[in-house]
């Protein structure tokens, strides 16, 4: 699915604002980008695997929070080695194991039966988390005080990793996954994958096993959701368990369906709605009652938004 | 009222992007029994789906007794007469030969107790093993099972899919037994077979589907004195 | 020791019921509808609340136990009518965004109008003392009761699905959807009578478990993740399999937390499932024998 010219300048223009959005020196609504673009990438990871592949998962907060517990490990509880390098690279690289792990013994079920495995996992590690068996996690409290080191580039003290250089990374970021995602799914192995989706049992007539493409695909997802993990790390300064909770993962499946399964596009756009949304919601409304702007809103989206947001007549417009 | 039982203009049905049938039109008038026939993947089973409304057509329309049915919902389909015996069986796993035949809605002014009688005696083999889990059963004896079943709705259509696949040749002699037993009784009999030979022993009728078309009509006993035809369109593909 | 065990067990058999009574609205509905309901937990927890309305308002907790369910019964054919029935043709995921919607709404409703805090209901009558295997034991008459209940409600819902018309088909609609409805078997309209009932079932549920836990609003949300469990090990549509997981599963949790923690014991029932998803993903009853 290319983009028609016009969203292209759209989207260009959006993201030169991005760019210029600092200046207007507003530091909570640097945050929310932030936040809204770690989601975003974690939503880019999700897509990949759910709206391409076609596979189904209830646990993704396994590899968004797990990774971010790899970062706080490395930073602080095991190896105290704060370098963001080694924090991301070790992110990245625990949500792609976990993900081709967790992926392998999904191939052995289909539907249902896959996501609650993918559910039975989440569940598994946000206990062993907070259970803390080898005193690693922190437990309930969480891992607190996770601060990467600034990157000094030829004499130059860059810090990425909190306000707004870290806006500025994660920006990148999100550009260079959407990026990477497109190409591959747009490649041989994209089209294996969205086979997969479509018709497994002509894929396996034409002399595909699926099995490693689907963890391929799980990996992959892995990686980049991890990647968003450790942004959160960076974020937040902290890693707790309630990164691992189901309803993380919950909260990014209603994310991309909200926005439009296997669009990409949709996915990123819809992250930031649910956050803003959230977030103005929390702050005008007293008490807990945003959560009924929320439901509404997921409510609404699925009733009168059939596919997602940017599946819908209006807006095919948008799309080649 | 037309002269028609059932018919199906040009009809076109997808499977998700897959275009299976191009165009199908056919036409069954009330008491006969016909036989589509066809290789495997031409189109056979889509077709009875398409009539049992399990697979709605995307453009075209299916008439039964005059009506326009298409796109009707299944069960009201099956309440308006059509009932099917679907392909490879499908018994209920866990319910016993008793309670598949409770499964079925009886259509005023029938009784089941009365359906239940007859289907008895049309298949006393059943009778034996009424509170039997269907999935214990023979093959052939789960054939009867899912005949009797649709049965029981009082059908003046009856489809059946391949219904004498995967059978022993004592089976397949019950099977075919039976069906005459139902065209006797006057219901319209039609079902799909990749046997020839099989199908002629019961249809008076035939079509032939070739990619989702009708590419030959005609009596059996034309079919059987056109060994060509045969040949050509359900003969071993080159 | 040895009573603190016997305790245990006969406290993992009443939560198990009460447990197995919620799983298996869980999988009728799945089973039936295809229908993944996270807002299931929701009627538990109105079950609970009404419940406790009617105790506070009225003083008598038997009473609360009655309109429990009729009024859970009710909300759920809402429900159908609201949510389920005009996504029936969507992709199954998308009535899922909706029930999480649902169910996020109904804890802050309950959260506006009870608040947050726990609402404890009085345990009714009082304990008994009586010996078994040679050991002295005092436990509360009420959990007693409580089971009587429980199972009294599953042989209800035994006798509906193994004798009616309408149990029957059901279970060959979930088994089979396409063949139930070739066979004039309106499977819509059976499902929400379904959907009805085992909302009912699960509002009673959460009225009963009222005077142990009490109610709270995310009683139902903390419940969701084991239901599943119980629901797919037990085995889809399968009234046995809920309940021979759910006592499983609560008499582990009991009496594993004598020597370890809550925690432990949760991971060893998911490992459990995990388990269970991979080598017989349709339970211990499974669908080839959905009951006995």
């Amino acid at each position: 699915m290319s983009l028609s010219p016009r969203f292209r300048l759209l989207l260009g223009a959006v993201i030169l604002a991005m760019i210029l959005l600092p200046w207007l020196g507003q530091p909570y609504l640097v945050y929310l980008l932030t936040l809204s673009m770690i989601f975003g990438i974690f939503a880019l990871a999700y897509d990949l695997l759910y709206g391409f592949t076609g596979l189904v998962s209830f646990g993704h907060s396994v590899f968004y929070g797990m990774p971010a517990y790899a970062v706080g490990m490395v930073a602080v509880t095991v190896f105290k080695y704060p370098n963001p390098v080694v924090m991301i690279a070790a992110a990245m690289f625990s949500g792609l194991l976990l993900g081709c792990l967790i992926g392998f013994v999904c191939t052995f079920a289909r539907g249902i039966y896959m996501a609650l495995i993918t559910f039975a996992f989440a569940q598994i590690c946000e206990l062993l988390v907070m259970h803390d068996p080898w005193g690693i996690t922190q437990g309930e409290n969480g891992i607190m005080g996770v601060r990467a080191a600034p990157i000094t580039l030829g004499g130059l003290k860059l810090d990425l990793f909190a306000g707004v250089g870290l806006y500025y990374l994660v920006l990148g970021l999100i550009i260079v996954s959407y990026l990477v995602i497109r190409l591959l799914v747009n490649s041989p192995l994209g089209d294996v994958l969205k086979g997969i989706k479509q018709n497994e049992h002509r894929l396996l007539s034409l002399g595909y096993n699926p099995r490693p493409y689907k963890v391929a695909a799980f990996g992959l997802s892995g990686m980049f959701a991890g990647l968003a993990g450790a942004m959160a790390v960076f974020l937040n300064n902290s890693v707790v368990p309630s990164l691992v909770d189901w309803s993380v993962g919950a909260e990014i499946l209603l994310i991309t369906i909200m926005g439009g399964a296997g669009t990409l596009i949709g996915p990123v756009a819809a992250a930031f709605l649910i956050i803003f949304a959230e977030s103005y919601a929390s702050a005008y409304l007293g008490g807990g009652n945003w959560v009924y702007v929320m439901g509404g809103l997921y409510i609404a989206v699925v009733m009168f938004l059939p596919g997602g947001i940017f599946r819908t007549k209006y807006l095919k417009k948008a799309f080649a | 009222m037309s002269d028609y039982l059932l018919q199906l203009e040009d009809v076109h049905t997808y499977i998700g992007l897959a275009h299976i049938l191009r165009g199908l039109s056919l036409a069954l008038r009330p008491g006969e029994a016909v036989a589509l026939l066809g290789r495997n993947g031409e189109g056979k089973t889509p077709t009875i789906k398409t009539i049992m409304s399990l697979l709605p057509p995307r453009q075209g329309r299916v008439r039964f007794r005059g009506e326009d049915i298409t796109g009707a919902p299944t069960h009201q389909v099956a309440g308006m007469g059509i009932c099917v015996v679907p392909k490879g069986r499908h018994i209920f796993p866990a319910l016993t030969v008793m309670e598949h035949l409770r499964v079925p809605v009886v259509k005023k002014p029938h009784r089941r107790e009365d359906l239940l009688k007859q289907a008895f005696a049309i298949f006393p083999e059943l009778a034996e093993r009424k509170n039997q889990p269907a999935r214990s059963l023979s093959g052939g004896q789960q054939q009867m099972l899912v005949i009797a079943r649709a049965l029981m709705t009082k059908p003046r259509l009856l489809l059946l899919d391949e219904p004498m696949e995967g059978l022993a040749p004592v089976a397949v002699k019950r099977v075919i037994e039976s069906m005459k037993a139902v065209k006797d009784e006057g219901i319209t009999v039609f079902f799909a077979s990749a046997s020839c030979e099989r199908a002629l022993a019961v249809a008076g009728r035939v079509y032939i589907i070739e990619k989702g078309r009708i590419v030959y009509q005609g009596s059996s006993a034309e079919l059987m004195a056109a060994p060509e035809v045969q040949q050509r369109h359900l003969g071993v593909r080159e | 020791m040895t009573s603190l065990i016997i305790t245990q067990i006969l406290n993992g058999v009443t939560i198990g019921l009460i447990f197995a009574l919620v799983a298996i609205g869980l999988t009728i509905v799945m089973g039936l509808m295809e229908v993944v309901n996270f807002a299931h937990g929701s009627f538990y927890m109105f079950g609970g609340y009404i419940t406790f309305f009617v105790f506070s308002a009225v003083g008598s907790f038997w009473l609360g136990l009655v309109v429990a369910p009729v009024v859970c019964a009710v909300l759920g054919l809402g429900l159908y009518y609201a949510i389920i029935r005009p996504l029936r043709k969507r992709h199954p995921l998308e009535p899922l965004v909706a029930l999480v919607g649902v169910a996020m709404i109904c804890r802050q409703l309950i959260r506006n109008i009870w608040g947050a805090d726990p609402k404890l209901l009085p345990i009714p009558f009082g304990r008994v003392q009586f010996s078994v295997a040679g050991v002295e034991l005092t436990y509360p008459i009420y959990f007693f009761v409580v089971m009587g209940v429980a199972v009294a409600a599953l042989l209800g819902l035994y006798i509906l699905f193994r004798k009616s018309d309408v149990g029957i088909r059901c279970l060959a609609a979930i088994q089979d959807r396409d063949t139930a409805m070739s066979m004039g078997v309106n499977v819509d309209r059976i499902g929400s009578l379904m959907l009805v009932i085992v909302m009912g079932v699960a509002g009673l549920a959460g009225g009963l478990v009222g005077p142990i836990f009490s109610v709270y609003p995310t009683m139902g949300l903390e419940l969701i993740g084991l239901l599943f469990v119980i629901a797919i090990v037990g085995g889809l549509g399968s009234i046995g399999g809920a309940v021979i997981a759910g006592v499983t599963i609560a008499m582990t949790k009991s009496i594993s937390s004598i020597f370890v923690s809550g925690n432990v014991s949760d991971i060893l029932a998911y490992c459990v499932l995990l388990v269970i998803l991979l080598i017989r993903p349709r339970g211990i009853m499974g669908l080839a024998t959905v009951m006995e």
